[in-house]
């Protein structure tokens, strides 16, 4: 059986879509719906569980806490820092100590002696030159920076840093208070420890911390965690799997499928003449082929496009998962496209044509 | 590559005759008018000759015929495409490349009387046109045996007149042409008359 040749598979194809035979244009424009809306859709899930995920570990939850009052460790609470996963740790402790403004000398701050590690659990924003680290409400009251020095009426303290506290469900105590590093030697009443993602047995691991030697093992130590108003795990993998628009790249591949099918049912009567004209299956399949080509490589463009745009706009973190989510949304139409249009052409028979002939 | 009928008789079921005891011979070359009143079974013998369907009785016999091409009584094309490049297709579809192909074409164009449409639309040319348009490009498909439907039913007889010149020109080929009509302008302008009433004659 004698076959087109290339030059002649390129012009009829060529042809159909300069004519507008092919309706590139609306077919192109129908794809780029799809898959913007595909895209769009689970981009969007992703980034809202990416916003809870965020409020959870700003609000402290991720936080888990031992309290043994005068039993922790210092040492072994610092060095839970060192556990990979682990972003933080350090074990902090009452004192009597107060911190007072003269211009407040009734609301004198509370100070917590904490191992050098503990700061960096309220803030990212602390330096180790020394001074004391002040919650935001405390610095409000002395109007100082960090870097400045507060003038106290116990003395002149540099302010290493501050931290912000909000009152969002975390346990209270900690928005008036002054901290100080003192050494981790020493005991302490609790170690606090933050992990994100998550470990599952960091909770028993913060138990190593409590000494067995000070002759109080009878009260047992109080796991907590210092925001439970969001519950004790985040599941974001869970969630992530179990989302909806999960199914947006098999969607999107079927509905790419059915226009590609549709664009050749509108013209099943001119391929089933192309086919009575001798024109081989193959060849037909080709021409059908680089049409079909003609409406999805624009709209794969625009969905690349919008993936990079929306990509660029996300977190340095969630770049990757949002371009793997255009690309997978991408590949699938473009070859359900594909697929529809191989199967459109096979299912074209040239009996089609005939109806004409039977029908009346 | 004649077909031979003989003693050929078609009937649905246990319906009447719609013909029987038919005998003929088609050669290659010829132009063979298909009449008959409504009824009598036009279509069916169209059918028996494409091997769409097996007759009730008697032998048809087709040596050689491996293509059969059709043209039918409404026109069907590409809207968008231009006349020429339909009567291309079949020449592009034997793997003859795309200049001479459009050579091709062009003899076939002038052929049915078509050049000053060669370039319009399908969508823009008259019913008469167009079925001219199909019946060039049932030629240039180059079947064994071409059989063309009623290809003046829908028209008027000033346009049907174009049409029966063009169906006198298929003769040239070497292809068998069966053309079932209505029509006597149409039938006049075969070289060959089958009449269901009667048989094969002149």
């Amino acid at each position: 059986m004698s076959r087109m040749t290339v030059r002649a598979i390129l012009l009829e194809a060529w042809s159909d879509v300069v004519t507008g035979t092919a309706r590139t244009t609306l077919f192109a424009a129908a794809l780029a719906a799809v898959v913007v809306t595909a895209i769009l859709t689970d981009v969007l899930a992703v980034r809202l569980l990416a916003a809870d995920a965020d409020r959870f570990r700003s609000s402290g939850a991720t936080v888990l806490t031992v309290q043994a009052e005068g039993r922790i460790d210092g040492h072994r609470c610092e060095n839970l820092g060192r556990i990979p996963g682990v972003r933080a740790s350090g074990a902090v402790r009452e004192t009597d100590s107060r911190l007072t403004s003269p211009a407040l000398r009734g609301a004198p701050i509370p100070v917590s002696e904490v191992t050098s590690g503990f700061p960096r659990l309220l803030s990212n924003d602390v330096d180790h030159s020394g001074g004391v680290v002040l919650s935001n409400d405390a610095a409000d009251v002395f109007g100082v920076r960090p870097g400045g020095v507060a003038e106290a009426v116990e003395g002149r303290v540099r302010v290493a840093g501050r931290y912000d506290y909000p009152d969002d469900g975390r346990r209270p105590g900690y928005g008036y208070r002054a901290l100080v590093t003192a050494d981790a030697r020493h005991s302490f009443d609790e170690c606090w420890v933050d992990a994100w993602p998550q470990i599952p047995n960091l909770r028993s691991l913060l138990l190593f911390t409590v000494r067995s030697d000070t002759g109080a093992d009878d009260v047992r130590p109080l796991l907590g965690q210092l925001n439970s108003s969001h519950g004790e795990r985040f599941d974001g993998r869970e969630r992530f799997e179990a989302r909806v628009s999960r199914f947006a790249p098999a969607i999107a591949g079927i509905v790419a499928f059915g226009l590609a099918t549709a664009a050749i049912r509108f013209r099943r009567i001119q391929l089933a003449s192309a086919l009575h004209a001798r024109v081989p299956r193959r060849d037909l399949l080709a021409v059908q082929m680089l049409e079909a080509s003609s409406w999805i490589v624009p709209a794969v463009c625009v969905g690349l496009a919008l993936t990079a745009l929306l990509a660029a706009g996300s977190a340095p973190g969630d770049r990757l998962t949002v371009a793997i989510i255009g690309s997978r949304i991408l590949a699938v139409a473009g070859l359900g496209a594909l697929g529809g249009t191989a199967a459109g052409v096979l299912f074209t028979r040239e009996k089609h044509l005939f109806r004409y002939f039977k029908d009346r | 590559m004649p077909v031979i009928a003989d003693g050929l008789g078609h009937r649905f079921g246990r319906s009447p005759w719609l013909f029987r005891g038919l005998a003929f011979q088609l050669d290659p070359g010829r132009v063979y008018a298909l009449t008959g009143p409504s009824g009598s079974g036009k279509s069916t013998l169209l059918a028996l000759l494409a091997g769409w369907t097996a007759p009730s009785e008697g032998t048809l016999e087709r040596r050689d015929v491996e293509r059969v091409g059709w043209v039918f009584q409404n026109p069907h094309g590409s809207p968008r495409r231009a006349a020429i490049d339909h009567v291309r297709l079949p020449f592009l579809a034997r793997g003859i490349p795309p200049g001479e192909a459009v050579q091709r074409a062009a003899e076939l164009i002038r052929r049915f009387g078509l050049e000053s449409v060669a370039a319009s639309d399908f969508r823009q040319l008259s019913g008469g046109e167009a079925q001219r348009l199909m019946l060039a490009r049932g030629v240039a498909a180059s079947p064994d045996l071409l059989l063309v439907d009623e290809p003046t039913a829908q028209l008027d007889p000033a346009t049907a007149e174009n049409v029966n010149d063009a169906i006198s020109s298929l003769a040239a080929g070497h292809s068998i042409v069966v053309v079932a009509t209505h029509d006597p302008r149409t039938r006049d302008a075969c070289s060959d008359h089958i009449d269901l009433g009667r048989g094969l004659g002149r």
